[in-house]
């Protein structure tokens, strides 16, 4: 047991809808074992904000439609990961963050994907993409936890 | 003062900039809009507008406003929620490139049906409902972000014991 060690937690969300969720979620996270000490974000919004709690990194914006900017972000997540050997990942989404989720996982991470209250008659695409991977998916849509499976509802974050 | 803002998703939304400008035009409403076009193209000829506002500057707009209009975006509907400020929004639409998909549309219909906000499907549907922005009154939305906060804390200590950290 590495009782000299504490559970290295990173929190990180796109700018926007999935970062005001984040941000709620870590109003009341004063049950969690620690205090996240990485933060990740796609833009400077916020980023502010956040380096008043932490380490911030920016792995900057993408979508499905440009695969070179996927892979940019991948990479830029690959090196955070490296960087910094989080126990486990956090995030309200979006593709971005799976980017580092995915990452952070093969380096042994736990994941845990809370996907976006703006998603309600079906999951995120990167939701989706994440369900085979996430340690803990947990939608804030009672109907789509009975509609998927390995998908838990907990209550609403906003 | 309305309030136009159409988040901070990085892709246009002229559509809704230009129905709300020609609804002015129009005469179709009184109060004043000061609009946040971010990447649009168009430029509104009718209202006060600037791109984008930092943060703090965003704040006080929306805090001062009357009434939101939007793209159904989650992060303005939460903060419109917050406020307690009437918001209408119009969805972004992957059809018309303003969005990667439509998950926008499920959600202004949701939020719409809860009675947190006045939801518009197309420009004339939002030229119909822009005067009932100063009516509507939204119904508060309750949230149960320690309940999840809670779940992921348990999450969080069975990996601690399977990693052999002490977590606390």
């Amino acid at each position: 047991m590495d009782k000299q060690r504490a559970l290295k937690i990173c929190v990180g969300a796109s700018a926007g809808g999935h970062m005001n969720q984040l941000l709620e979620l870590l109003e009341v996270s004063e049950s969690w074992p620690q205090p996240p000490s990485v933060y990740v974000t796609t833009s400077e919004t916020l980023a502010e904000k956040l380096a008043e709690r932490g380490p911030v990194y920016i792995i900057g914006e993408c979508n499905r439609k440009h695969p070179l900017k996927a892979l940019g972000v991948l990479v830029r997540s690959l090196k955070i990961v490296i960087k910094e050997r989080p126990d486990v990942v956090i995030t309200t989404g979006s593709l971005p963050l799976a980017m580092v989720c995915l990452s952070a996982k093969l380096f042994g991470a736990g994941t845990v994907w809370i996907d976006s209250i703006a998603n309600v008659e079906r999951l995120s695409m990167s939701g989706r993409m994440m369900r085979g991977f996430a340690d803990l998916f947990l939608t804030q849509w009672p109907q789509l936890a009975r509609q998927y499976k390995n998908v838990e509802y907990a209550g609403n974050i906003v | 003062m309305i309030f136009l803002t159409l988040g901070t998703y990085p892709l246009p939304f002229d559509r809704l900039v230009k129905a709300i400008d020609k609804v002015i035009a129009k005469g179709l409403i009184k109060e004043k809009i000061f609009a946040q076009i971010g990447l649009c193209d168009y430029r509104p000829r009718n209202m006060e507008y600037t791109e984008m506002l930092e943060k703090g500057v965003f704040d006080s707009y929306f805090r001062e406003a009357s009434g939101i209009i939007s793209h159904a975006g989650i992060g303005t509907i939460t903060m419109a929620l917050h406020l307690g400020k009437p918001l209408l929004v119009l969805p972004r639409r992957k059809c018309f490139g303003e969005h990667v998909n439509d998950h926008q549309l499920a959600t202004a219909k949701k939020y719409e049906e809860l009675g947190h906000v006045i939801a518009a499907y197309d420009e004339n549907q939002l030229m119909e409902k822009i005067n009932f922005l100063d009516k509507f009154v939204p119904r508060k939305r309750e949230n149960q972000s320690r309940l999840v906060a809670e779940r992921v804390a348990r999450f969080l200590n069975v990996l601690a014991v399977n990693k052999g950290i002490n977590g606390s």
